[in-house]
């Protein structure tokens, strides 16, 4: 009896027009043997398992839908592998319905190490996939049924999704934070001035509030510094996605995150983006500018109402 | 949202009051637990330090906020700050003694932080 | 209509991802903050066919001891 999985979708992707025509990638995946390793170098993933066929045919892909591919890990290492409809290509993986049942799946949320490892693959596969193809990042735990569930949904959505990937086509998306450098710790066991040792209690309060003064001032400039990185940026940037400020404790880091924002940027304009974000923290030493990407546009799909957690999306500028 | 200004005189006296509790709760609770030897006991002592940890600076934050607003006498004001700063020695003292510094303990509480509204 | 897929030569450039000092990281090192804001809040939203909505969580409040244990290299989890 078959373990019964359901299919968690990934990315969509825009298959070639002349791959469409050809067909040539279903002849192909019946002589794969070896592995195609080191076609996507950068990333762990791409070279570990099987392959791909060697010599297939490269794929524009505006949908992943996760189904097991022999060269990426996908979700718990089942691998990728395509849905095609027409020039729209779904990127699977397959998934134990057991684990990932909603009443279960509520728990393992809960463990970060097991959301590490599902958002590493995800991603992985998502960045092996961009290098060769326009890419439109799913959610995270989107799951079908089955692969003709996956179809009915390309068939739903082609247009919306063809759109999308028109629209992102020659984009990237680059994600920029901004942090508040903290302001210097008032020492807990510091001996209060002499002439204060009469009320102790009142003047461990003045020292808390001058502290809390100082790091208030801290984080305004800090937000000032981060609206102007932020006009500067969205100069350059054709479409602007702002994300919740992190946690400090989810980051590791004892800083303030006050701007979270992901930048639409054409891809020829790469340079002159990172130069302004270098430019822009060299002359604000009292922040810290934190520059990741890029990034497939995960955070540019399609309009609708954006979820808790990411807070606007800026129309498009023309 | 600002607070209204409103007169309680009793405030000091919760702070105190809870102050004593939390401090007889984990001075009972250190005892009781040899974190030398488990590591589950330790993540657990970890896990209360942050939650009182993250009181303590509830109350520090509630009563500069009522200093800063004329609220409280002077001599509410010593009492407060004087548990307060008791306070904060003894939970220095246990940070010590689990090797915890006090970015272990730290829940952002900053003005974008997610767990206290400004 | 399934196939194996093979992404081949790059029309959009190699993808990587950088830190403060602009070199490419590796995989791993791609910040799982970064990672969750994209994944959980970000990505095109569709009704799958799982009910689950993954939209609320919040993850400094999923699990005060899951922040704690599993966060922090030096703190690892028992588990």
């Amino acid at each position: 009896m078959p373990k019964r999985t359901m299919r968690s979708l990934l990315a969509a992707a825009a298959l070639t027009g002349a791959l469409a025509a050809c067909g040539g990638e279903d002849d192909d995946a019946d002589d794969a043997e070896e592995s195609k390793s080191g076609e996507s170098g950068d990333t762990d993933t791409a070279a570990t398992g099987g392959g791909c066929p060697p010599g297939a045919p490269s794929v524009r892909l505006g949908w992943f839908a996760m189904m097991p591919p022999d060269d990426l890990a996908g979700v718990h290492g089942a691998g990728v592998r395509l849905v095609r409809r027409g020039d729209l290509g779904a990127v699977v993986s397959p998934v134990d319905a057991e684990e990932f049942e909603e009443s279960s799946l509520a728990t393992r949320l809960e463990d970060l190490s097991w959301l590490e490892n599902l958002a590493r693959s995800h991603n992985g596969v998502i960045d092996w996939l961009a290098q060769g193809a326009m890419v439109l990042p799913l959610r995270l735990l989107t799951v079908y049924r089955s692969e003709e569930r996956i179809d009915d949904v390309l068939a739903v959505n082609e247009s919306e999704f063809s759109e999308a990937l028109d629209r992102l086509a020659g984009r990237v998306e680059w994600g920029v934070k901004v942090f508040a450098v903290e302001a210097e710790a008032v020492e807990p066991s510091a001996e209060p001035p002499a002439d204060e040792s009469a009320n102790p209690g009142r003047s461990y309060l003045r020292r808390k509030q001058a502290a809390r003064q100082s790091q208030e001032q801290g984080w305004s400039h800090a937000a000032q510094f981060a609206a102007e990185i932020d006009g500067a940026l969205s100069e350059l940037a054709e479409s602007r996605s702002q994300y919740r400020p992190q946690s400090a404790e989810l980051s590791g880091t004892t800083e303030q995150n006050v701007l979270n924002v992901a930048y639409l940027v054409p891809s020829e304009d790469r340079e002159r983006f990172v130069a302004l974000v270098r430019e822009l923290q060299v002359t604000r030493p009292r922040c810290r500018v934190e520059l990741t990407g890029p990034w497939a546009p995960y955070s540019f799909g399609l309009a609708g109402t954006p979820s808790p957690g990411r807070e606007a999306e800026s129309a498009d500028r023309t | 949202m600002a607070d209204k200004p409103s007169d309680h005189p009793e405030d000091d006296e919760i702070v105190g009051r809870l102050g004593r509790a939390i401090e007889n709760g984990v001075t009972e609770l250190g005892n009781r637990i040899d974190t030398d030897r488990d590591t589950v006991e330790r993540d657990l002592m970890k896990l209360v330090l942050t939650i009182i940890e993250l009181l303590r600076q509830l109350m520090e934050r509630q009563a500069l906020r009522r200093v800063e607003q004329g609220d409280l006498s002077d001599d509410q004001e010593e009492r407060v700050g004087l548990t307060l700063m008791l306070l904060e020695d003894r939970m220095t003292e246990l940070r010590e003694r689990y090797g915890l510094s006090a970015a272990d303990l730290n829940i952002d509480l900053g003005p974008l932080g997610p767990l206290l509204p400004r | 209509m399934t196939a194996e897929i093979d992404p081949g030569t790059s029309d959009t450039g190699e993808l990587w991802h950088t830190g403060d000092s602009g070199f490419p990281l590796a995989d791993r090192e791609i910040a799982l903050v970064d990672l969750l804001d994209r994944l959980l809040a970000g990505g095109v939203v569709l009704t799958g066919d799982l009910t689950l909505s993954i939209a609320g969580v919040d993850l400094v409040h999923i699990s005060l001891r899951a922040l704690i244990t599993s966060v922090r290299a030096d703190h690892p989890s028992p588990m």
